[in-house]
């Protein structure tokens, strides 16, 4: 008894990167897309859960052993492998992606403060001044606290998908059993923008870097892997909720959508009013989750990739190209969505759909990196481990393909 | 000298012209002179050449002489791997920064001087060469030294793969130019120069302060005389003076008409000194206040002025004839009523010399009552200069040594 109660502490003092940047996958940008999926094709969309999960899992599991084994970052490793120049494109990719993503949280933070009848730019304004002080006044230990109460609010989908009283029978079955209608162009465009919003360029980053802030020590590595199985799953967990609670309301009503936003508002009418706001909440929640860890991707990719001093416990002075960096991420963005002409929902389906399609991009470097003898040295993958990340990704690419030519001649 | 990402990719050739490959890597030896062994050329093959095979480095290509293959020692160990886009870790082990770019020497042998670790070494690589570097230069991008000399490197870490700084961060940042000098010191010429460039226009200013007479001489008649005169602005007058003095007229006069006129007209004065026993050790950054002013109005004086001066002890005192009529020491002034007038208070005694007052006398002087700095007038009794006692000091031995 003793010895499980001792495993289970090792374990919490491990818990909090994976677990902290899978919820953020489900982060502002993620309740819209999931709320949007599951309003046009019901609980046929579901089935896409277990191959995300799993696909989550593994992705996550690979960068924390690589922090853990090497003790750096992503991009760390890209820049000392393959030189400034690569390292110089692969931030500028990421920096794109990083800003279209958080464009999209800070839409969601918009629209819940409608939801809510909170005046929109105060609301903005006070976020971005409390993950700049949570940020940079507090050290590691702090912000992990705070990050992981922060999934509590999650639970918010929990009671909406509830009150939308769904036939839960049918949706655990549809996890399972594909639907006829997965074979529609609309399906594939809308699992590419479901697999974009929660694997994401910036997850892969941002779970390595927080691990190697972390130091945690090689031999921990196991509990480090079920942590990774514990986060992808605790995240998707909480997105068939998300699925569950617009299938259940608008797709059976049949309630036409044309944008992720309607998705959110339109389902007041069949939960009633209380689970709406809870949805709001919940989606503040994750539209600040979403914002504060995104940003602190392209501040820590920064430090990486050009060597300034960079780490949540750096005092502020010290890593002050960090923190301003930091600090823009959050401003540019905002800036945008408050200015009323911004043509939101177009810039929102297209930063979707470039994080699915860069994501093949960034695997490729992870696996390059963790099947590199010099710096993982026994820890590299396994030929099955290799096999099942490969060929998921070699469907990603096709998947993304798929889309983009779908992008280009829409009649196709 | 020569940057890394300069050569980095470049084409090889043979003696007779043909093409062997590109230059992927360079081997150097790990130890406290790092010289450069071989370079390694991948073709069709991948080619391991000793260094003394290369003929000539330059912006298009390598040439090499008749060359004979080698293979990797296990002392050598390779620039692009071990040191290039590496971390750079202090004292205590925290990460602070990465290897921009490496810097060698190509005379009198090939050998890394040192690492480049800012913003220009970035912009190098992404934009295939210096190109950007003079724009970049004179942003206000980075304050700090962004040149790492090879002798604050550990070179046993390296040999287990890791780049650690013989001090820490924070001491690195204060890294004294005095040190640095010596540093230069030791290199050729046009590796010193280049070696400057890298520097801000402040820290190279104070190394080349530092450094010894006949290589300040040869540095300023290298450099453009815009490029002189804005570095002799920045050091202390009798320092400038002194550097004058080493060059010949012409450059001389070069210089003086590119500053700036207030600067310019008190390097010309303390010039017109100089072959008086005293006048080359001299400065004019001194500061003087009438005597009807109050203690408020000098402590202001002083405020002004303490940022440029390289050092400030005493407060002169003259009258409305321009004549020295007093002085009154720093800490005597702060501890004055802000109202009082400066002529109730300060020391009428005054320890004087004049220009050809000998050197020894003045020494002695300034130890006998204590004092840091002597004020030199004229038959007027005004003001030309002081004589600080750490320059005097200096001055005296080395002669003594000499």
């Amino acid at each position: 008894m003793k010895g499980i109660l001792k495993k289970a502490l090792i374990f919490f003092g491990v818990l909090g990167p994976s677990v902290i940047t899978t919820m953020a996958g489900n982060d502002g940008a993620g309740v819209i897309t999931y709320s949007m999926a599951g309003a046009s094709f019901g609980y046929a969309m579901l089935i896409t859960l277990p191959f995300l999960t799993f696909l989550y899992a593994i992705t996550q599991e690979m960068g924390s052993r690589v922090a853990i084994v090497s003790g750096k970052g992503l991009g760390d490793i890209i820049r000392e492998r393959f030189g400034i120049r690569i390292a110089t494109l692969v931030f500028i990719l990421i920096i794109v992606a990083n800003f279209g993503t958080l464009l999209t949280d800070f839409a969601a933070l918009k629209l819940a403060g409608t939801m809510l009848n909170i005046p929109v730019i105060p609301l903005i304004a006070i976020t971005i001044l409390f993950c700049f002080l949570l940020v940079t006044f507090s050290n590691y230990e702090k912000s992990q606290k705070v990050f992981l109460t922060g999934i509590v609010f999650y639970l918010a989908y929990l009671f909406s998908a509830m009150k939308a009283s769904p036939d839960w029978g049918s949706t655990v079955t549809h996890l399972i059993i594909p639907d006829n209608s997965i074979f529609t162009k609309g399906f594939l465009i809308a699992s590419m923008a479901v697999l974009g919003t929660t694997i994401t360029p910036w997850g892969q980053f941002f779970v390595q870097s927080y691990m190697k802030d972390k130091n945690v020590s090689s031999d921990r590595l196991g509990y480090a892997k079920l942590e990774a199985f514990l986060g992808a799953f605790l995240s998707n967990f909480f997105t068939y909720f998300m699925m569950v609670a617009t299938a259940a309301t608008l797709f059976l009503h049949k309630i036409p959508l044309t944008s992720g936003e309607q998705a959110a508002l339109a389902i007041k009418p069949f939960v009633g009013n209380l689970a709406s706001t809870f949805f709001a909440i919940g989606l503040i929640n994750a539209a600040i989750i979403g914002i504060v860890i995104i940003s602190l991707t392209s501040a820590y990719a920064f430090s990486e990739f050009f060597g300034f001093s960079g780490s949540l416990d750096d005092p502020y002075n010290k890593g002050k190209t960090f923190y301003t960096i930091f600090l823009l991420s959050m401003i540019f963005p905002a800036l945008l969505v408050i200015t009323p002409l911004f043509p939101l929902f177009a810039i929102v389906l297209y930063t979707q759909s470039l994080n699915g399609i860069l994501l093949p991009i960034f695997f490729f470097f992870l696996l390059k990196i963790v099947n590199d003898k010099n710096l993982m040295g026994k820890y590299v993958n396994g030929r099955i481990y290799n096999f099942v990340a490969i060929g998921s990704t070699i469907l990603i690419v096709i998947a993304a393909l798929v889309t983009i030519v779908y992008g280009i001649i829409p009649n196709l | 000298m020569i940057y890394f990402s300069e050569i980095y990719n470049k084409k090889v050739f043979t003696q007779e012209g043909n093409l062997l490959g590109r230059l992927k890597d360079v081997l150097f030896l790990p130890v406290e002179t790092p010289l450069l062994t071989k370079i390694v050329v991948d073709g069709k093959q991948n080619h391991i050449l000793p260094i003394n095979s290369v003929r000539k480095f330059n912006g298009k290509g390598i040439y090499l002489n008749d060359f004979a293959e080698d293979e990797q020692k296990e002392n050598e160990i390779s620039l692009s791997k071990n040191l290039q886009n590496q971390q750079i870790v202090d004292l205590k082990g925290s990460k602070i920064i990465r290897v921009n770019d490496v810097v060698i020497n190509t005379t009198p042998q090939y050998a890394i001087s040192g690492i480049d670790i800012g913003f220009r070494g970035i912009l190098r690589w992404l934009f295939f060469g210096r190109m950007f570097e003079d724009f970049v230069r004179n942003l206000p991008l980075t304050k700090s030294s962004e040149f790492i000399p090879w002798s604050e490197i550990q070179p046993k870490e390296l040999q287990n793969g890791r780049i650690v700084l013989k001090k820490a961060q924070e001491q690195l940042k204060k890294m004294f130019p005095e040190d640095l000098a010596d540093d230069l010191e030791k290199t050729t010429i046009t590796n010193a120069l280049n070696i400057l460039k890298v520097m801000d226009k402040e820290m190279s200013a104070k190394v080349i302060a530092d450094l010894k007479l006949n290589y300040q001489e040869e540095v300023l008649n290298r450099f453009p005389a815009e490029k002189s005169a804005e570095i002799l602005s920045l050091i202390d007058p009798d320092e400038a003076v002194d550097v004058l003095l080493a060059l010949n007229s012409k450059k001389k006069n070069e210089i003086l008409s590119k500053m700036k006129k207030d600067v310019r007209a008190d390097l010309e004065q303390l010039l017109s000194h100089a072959k008086t026993p005293v006048g080359h050790l001299m400065t004019s950054d001194f500061l003087t206040v009438n005597s009807d002013k109050t203690v408020r109005d000098a402590i202001e004086a002083v405020k002004k002025v303490a940022d440029d001066f390289s050092e400030i002890f005493y407060i002169y005192v003259k009258n409305k004839q321009d004549q020295l009529v007093g002085v009154i020491n720093l800490s005597e002034l702060l501890t004055q009523k802000p109202d009082t007038q400066l002529f109730r208070i300060m020391n009428q005694n005054l320890v004087l010399g004049r220009l050809t007052t000998p050197k020894e006398i003045v020494a002695n002087k300034l130890l006998k009552y204590h004092l840091y700095a002597m004020p030199i007038v004229n038959e007027n009794k005004s003001l030309l200069g002081i004589v600080s006692l750490q320059d005097i000091s200096e001055d005296l031995l080395k002669d003594h040594t000499s």
